[in-house]
């Protein structure tokens, strides 16, 4: 009896030590992979961030080693060669506006789809949402050809308008399921209170919308800063061009002096990076959110 | 009298009936108001250039000049007889191949332990997710020279463990290139598919893993039959979107291997061969443009898009109602 007693115990012990240490080991096992897929992340952007310090020939001498020296001259050599000022600013300007309008125009369209009641709804919000499956490569020659003929050609309207368009897809997308999650009793309220249907989405549902609104802003910021297909297409003059553009062609122009090519790209990664960095929880969740809607 | 107040009465009616009807008018318009801003857009420079290039793609038209000669479907029959493009398809063809197995093998591994609880696990997904953020240009060039014969990565890292006889110069070899670009693609698009398939990880309840595990179902038996299965709306968000990817990829192949697709059109993709017959190239290559064919191989594509997304969201909508 005594020994049963005794003996229970320290099989229970035994037994939860060893699924811990079961438990532990499948913690690693699961672990190693996932530092194998972030160094071979990491190795290229390694590579990258170094090489912006480098010369040619520590290029081929050490492509992996730390550089000789951390001195700046490719980055401020890179941004006078290239013409980063004028293509920065652009970048700006154009991520600016376009954002803007694609969520604006979004946000507008979804508050009509979820909180106004009016027959067509439904298709109103899959034809806006079927924008996604539709290839650029086709819409842009069309869309090139009929900015020639309004004359938009030779200004930076041209890509603000297309990446205003391919932002609204996406925006819709998100928005509906918001705006319809927003109880009808506030709006009710505010309509009581004397607010027009205007007031009633500037000043009730837009505050409590602000979340996904952020996500899908910077969503579309984040692609719209780095495309260069719509640039390569619109804005093909020296004064127009964003930031990739402006790097493409440099490359185009200094394909051996790999150090300044680095350092440039390293530039436009910046500010991307830098917002990722502090934000990272939003991006993975937007994107995430995203996934199980669409 | 009542001569009087008859008409006034009326009038009254009438006006209330006015008031009434612009009042509907009014409510009617009103979301027509706020759509009018993305409808306007959307239908301008949206719609109105898709459909435009349907009967432009039916005319023998360089991209300047005035559009004169109707050849009807002289184009889109000189595309399907274009070894080139039908060359240009197999690659894209190859690229999603490639990229499905990736994408159900390597994404969906890395989102099933990134699931798991480590301490560092908001790190390694930080990580894992970094490229959807870095440009397209940025891995363009770091994948160009990491494969380059001289510089590289690949080739010292196999001289390194003595296999000289494996190195190659990848992307200046008709038969390596396209498989090295589409490595580049993968290590693309993993972040986009490992963070899809992990919010579809999120929805698949915790409890039921735990409770298959304490029923003495060992991991692997816990992923076929437990997580996989309640995943299924998850693959298929993740594999139309990857049909979309890999038949509308441009970027990356652009920055790689360039509008002609080197070497010798062996990583052309169908994306790259319309730009490059709509937009005079530079850097030496032919300038002279046919925007009519473009448009035509572009309608061509866009068939062929819908087509393998359809048929892959029916398919797996079928496998998803089937598995529940």
């Amino acid at each position: 009896m005594s020994v049963e007693v005794l003996a229970e115990p320290d099989a229970r012990v035994r037994a939860r030590a060893a699924f811990r240490r079961r438990e532990r080991l499948r913690s690693l096992r699961g672990q190693a992979p996932l530092v194998l897929a972030c160094l071979l992340v990491l190795a290229p952007c390694w590579f990258l961030a170094l090489g912006a310090f480098k010369s040619v020939s520590e290029f081929f001498e050490s492509p992996f080693g730390l550089p000789r020296s951390w001195s700046v001259h490719n980055f401020t050599d890179a941004w006078e060669q290239a013409g980063l000022t004028t293509a920065f600013r652009n970048s700006v300007v154009i991520t600016a506006a376009s954002v803007f309008l694609s969520t604006a125009c979004a946000a507008l369209a979804s508050f009509a789809i979820a909180r106004l009641r009016f027959r067509g709804a439904t298709v109103v919000q899959l034809a806006l949402v079927a924008g996604l499956v539709l290839p650029t490569q086709l819409i842009v020659i069309a869309a090139f050809v009929e900015m020639r003929w309004l004359g938009l050609l030779g200004t930076i309207l041209p890509v603000i308008l297309f990446y205003g368009v391919s932002g609204i897809p996406i925006g819709v997308l998100f928005l509906v399921g918001f705006f319809r999650a927003i109880p009808d009793a506030l709006t009710e309220a505010a309509a009581i209170d004397g607010a027009g249907t205007w007031r009633q989405f500037r000043d009730v549902v837009l505050p409590l919308a602000r979340a996904p609104i952020m996500t899908v802003a910077i969503l579309n910021s984040v692609w719209i800063w780095n495309d260069f297909f719509v640039p390569l297409v619109f804005a093909n003059q020296e004064s127009l061009q964003t930031v990739p553009l402006a790097i493409l062609n440099f490359y185009g122009a200094n394909t051996t002096d790999y150090g300044l090519v680095f350092a440039g790209v390293v530039m436009s990664a910046i500010p991307v990076v830098a917002v990722y960095v502090a934000m990272t929880r939003q991006f993975i969740g937007g994107v995430m959110a995203g996934g199980v809607k669409g | 009298m009542s001569a009087g107040t008859v008409p006034s009465r009326g009038a009254a009616v009438a006006a209330r009936r006015g008031s009434e009807r612009a009042a509907a008018l009014r409510t009617a318009a009103r979301p027509l108001l706020f759509l009018a801003p993305a409808l306007l857009l959307y239908g301008g420079f949206l719609v109105l250039p898709t459909l435009g290039s349907i009967p432009l793609a039916l005319f023998d038209w360089s991209g300047a000049g005035p559009i004169r000669h109707f050849v009807g479907f002289d184009n889109f029959s000189a595309v399907l007889r274009d070894r080139q493009f039908r060359d240009a398809a197999l690659h894209n063809a190859w690229l999603f191949a490639g990229l499905f197995v990736f994408t159900n093998v390597v994404s969906l591994g890395l989102a099933i332990l990134l699931d798991r609880r480590y301490r560092l696990r908001d790190v390694y997904r930080a990580i894992v997710f970094l490229p959807y953020v870095l440009s397209t240009i940025a891995i363009g060039f770091v994948w160009q020279l990491l494969l380059s014969p001289n510089i590289g990565l690949l080739n010292p890292a196999l001289e390194a463990v003595g296999l000289d006889g494996l190195t190659h110069a990848w992307l200046a070899e008709p038969g390596t290139a396209l498989w090295v670009l589409i490595a580049a693609f993968a290590w693309q698009w993993n972040a986009l598919a490992t963070v899809t398939f992990l919010a579809g990880l999120q929805n698949v309840p915790r409890e039921l893993r735990e409770a298959a595990r304490i029923d003495g179902a060992r991991g692997w038996r816990v992923l076929k039959d437990v997580t996989v299965p309640a995943l299924a709306p998850a693959f298929t968000t993740v594999n139309v979107l990857l049909v979309i990817f890999a038949f509308r990829a441009f970027e990356l192949a652009y920055v790689i291997t360039g509008p002609v697709g080197a070497p010798g059109g062996s990583t052309l993709l169908m994306g790259v061969s319309i730009y490059a017959n709509a937009f005079p190239t530079s850097g030496g290559y032919s300038s002279a443009t046919n925007v009519s064919y473009a448009m035509a191989q572009g309608v061509t594509l866009s068939i062929v898009l819908g087509l393998v997304a359809l048929a892959m969201l029916v398919l797996l909508t079928r496998r998803e109602r089937r598995v529940r």
